[in-house]
């Protein structure tokens, strides 16, 4: 970490692994059943901002003055650097993905194969035919949504089919696995949806994923977008979800906060519907085409 | 589904115009025009029909003008105005230009290209992160992330013309010195070594996530010291629309080297103030400045897996 983080001292860190250690190793939390540890760990490692935010988490359960007390110290004498620190905050996180793997809380020792058969997938092209240029407006916000769409469908295939997800959301935690770090952000990054090169003037813009997502989201677009191939979409674009019949009932399926089920579902229709604008404003009106790409 | 095979008039046509354009239009003319035309046939935008628009503009024999007018009075003429058949007239003179790099000792020949863009695959990726001291909101993330994004593209052009003499893009520099690479080995490099948004999992609020390739960052690293440093000596907006340059001499120098025609180095001047002046605001606020830091991305990690 050295010169990545100049500003924090030694000491302060060396504080906060101790404390992050002590929290782990000193029995209380080994007293919980598994399920109780593993919902505990969660909500630490994804709780929103900074490093204290995260580690004061730790106060909502049964922990004694003393451990109160070390959190307060750490949570006083960090500086902001050090509580912000994407490097530092990682550390934190990957101490508490260790605990998890040392206890075998979970069955890790599936997912290494899976995320290694999950990465070798088949890439293809998308691209879409436009008749009016794309220029850089309407080509940002077509990747902002298709990237949209693409993530969500991806999450909610594995959480259907493998029972599997990249971060915790409240899912019940043994049921839905979590992956640990590193392997996450393996399968995110060669999973990504990514521009080609296109040039703005250009009468196509073109996209690359893995094959599998990309047919995901046509067989939805064939659903909800006004194109050739889909002859009945008088009011594509504004339908409500049960119209996605597998995608609905995959989400109702998956064993999440209602709250959640219903920002996916309102996300989802969002997306359709900005992705309809542009194709009216850019006279798109075929499905984008999936072609192999020997990446 | 006839009119869908390349067997039908509309393909056929498409190919005698390409034909005619290299075998009677363009085969006299020296290695370097040739090149030139070719590229600018294939970045023109638009249609085909867009494409003639700006042919029958240039310096050509009246015998050889009135070949491309009867071309557009063919009854599949209509074909040229079809968006979808743009990129097959492209591709159909891709092997000319080829051929023609082939024949050229300092250009990079097909295989070169091949070779060299397959290497690139094992560049280092690095992330490269941004730190703020406030919780971002989701706008200003957008804002901040294309501005990025047009920085990394300029640097990365300029780096892949400076380090192997190859670009996707013709713009205006001497086309017997830097290959133009072929369309697909074009995408691959750039599937290879853009930049991306690492995708925030753990819902981090007080930093920004890309990666990309180390070159590239390595000089990014050196255009944020030097923005800091100006700002850090000017109590002042820093103006660099009259000379960016001054304050970024690495990028001007790349640039200068290119010898550009006024109109192609102006955009590029221009594009790089823009992204500049979209980072600046954000990457300094108030008194707080501190430099995005590089470090080993997960992706590496698969070459020890």
């Amino acid at each position: 970490m050295n010169n990545l983080s100049i500003n924090i001292l030694d000491q302060e860190l060396q504080e906060l692994w101790d404390t992050t250690t002590t929290l782990l190793t000193d029995g209380w939390l080994e007293a919980q059943t598994l399920h109780t540890q593993l919902r505990i760990l969660y909500t630490v490692i994804f709780t929103p901002g900074t490093i204290g935010d995260k580690i004061n988490q730790f106060k909502n359960y049964d922990i004694d003055n003393k451990k109160q007390q070390l959190i307060d110290n750490v949570y006083k004498n960090l500086s902001t650097e050090a509580r912000t620190n994407l490097l530092v905050i990682e550390g934190f996180i990957l101490m508490l993905f260790a605990y998890i793997a040392g206890k075998k809380l979970t069955d890790n020792e599936l997912i290494p194969p899976f995320v290694l058969e999950e990465i070798k997938q088949e890439i293809s092209s998308y691209t879409f035919i436009s008749h009016l240029p794309i220029y850089e407006k309407e080509a940002d916000s077509l990747y902002e949504h298709l990237n949209n769409i693409h993530n969500l469908l991806r999450e909610i295939y594995y959480l259907h089919e493998f029972r599997i997800a990249e971060s915790w959301k409240q899912y019940p935690v043994g049921q839905y696995r979590i992956l640990e770090m590193h392997q996450a952000q393996i399968l995110n990054s060669k999973q990504a949806f990514k521009v080609g090169l296109n040039t703005p003037e250009d009468q196509s813009i073109c996209f690359y994923g893995q094959s599998w997502i990309l047919e995901l989201m046509n067989q939805n677009f064939k659903i909800g977008l006004k194109v050739a191939e889909n002859p009945d979409a008088q009011y594509a674009g504004d339908y409500p979800i049960d119209v996605y019949y597998e995608l609905n009932r995959q989400i109702d399926y998956i064993t999440m906060p209602q709250e959640q089920r219903d920002k996916i579902k309102t996300s989802f229709l969002n997306s359709i519907h900005q992705i309809q604008n542009i194709m009216d404003t850019c006279l798109i009106d075929t499905l984008p085409t999936i072609k192999k790409f020997d990446y | 589904m006839e009119n869908n095979t390349t067997e039908s008039p509309k393909y056929k046509l498409i190919e005698q115009l390409c034909q005619f354009l290299q075998q009677e239009l363009l085969i006299k003319r020296s290695k370097e025009t040739q090149l030139e035309w070719w590229y600018t046939l294939k970045q023109l935008p638009g249609t085909i029909q867009s494409k003639l628009d700006w042919l029958v503009i240039q310096p050509i024999p009246p015998r050889k003008l009135s070949t491309i007018m009867d071309l557009q009075q063919h009854p599949e003429s209509n074909c040229f105005k079809d968006p979808d058949l743009s990129s097959y007239f492209n591709q159909s003179f891709n092997q000319h230009i080829i051929t023609i790099q082939n024949q050229i000792p300092t250009l990079k020949s097909y295989t070169t290209q091949q070779t060299l863009v397959e290497s690139q695959k094992h560049i280092t990726i690095n992330n490269y992160t941004f730190q703020y001291d406030y919780p971002k909101g989701k706008e200003e993330k957008k804002d901040f992330s294309k501005h990025l994004h047009k920085l990394y593209k300029l640097v990365h052009t300029q780096y892949y013309l400076a380090e192997q003499q190859i670009t996707d893009h013709y713009c205006g520099f001497d086309p017997l010195k830097y290959t133009v690479i072929e369309s697909e080995l074009a995408q691959r490099l750039h599937l290879y070594t853009q930049i991306q948004n690492v995708e925030n999992l753990y819902n981090l609020q007080y930093s920004l996530t890309y990666s990309g390739i180390e070159p590239v960052l390595n000089q990014l690293d050196k255009i944020f010291a030097q923005l800091l440093n100006a700002k850090n000596h000017s109590t002042q907006k820093l103006d660099i629309t009259l000379d960016p340059y001054e304050y970024f001499p690495g990028f001007g120098e790349q640039l200068a080297v290119l010898q550009l025609p006024p109109i192609h180095y102006n955009k590029i001047t221009n594009q790089f103030i823009e992204a500049i002046h979209g980072l600046e605001s954000y990457f300094i606020r108030g008194s707080i400045s501190r430099m995005p830091y590089q470090h080993k991305s997960a992706e590496n990690n698969l070459k020890d897996l």
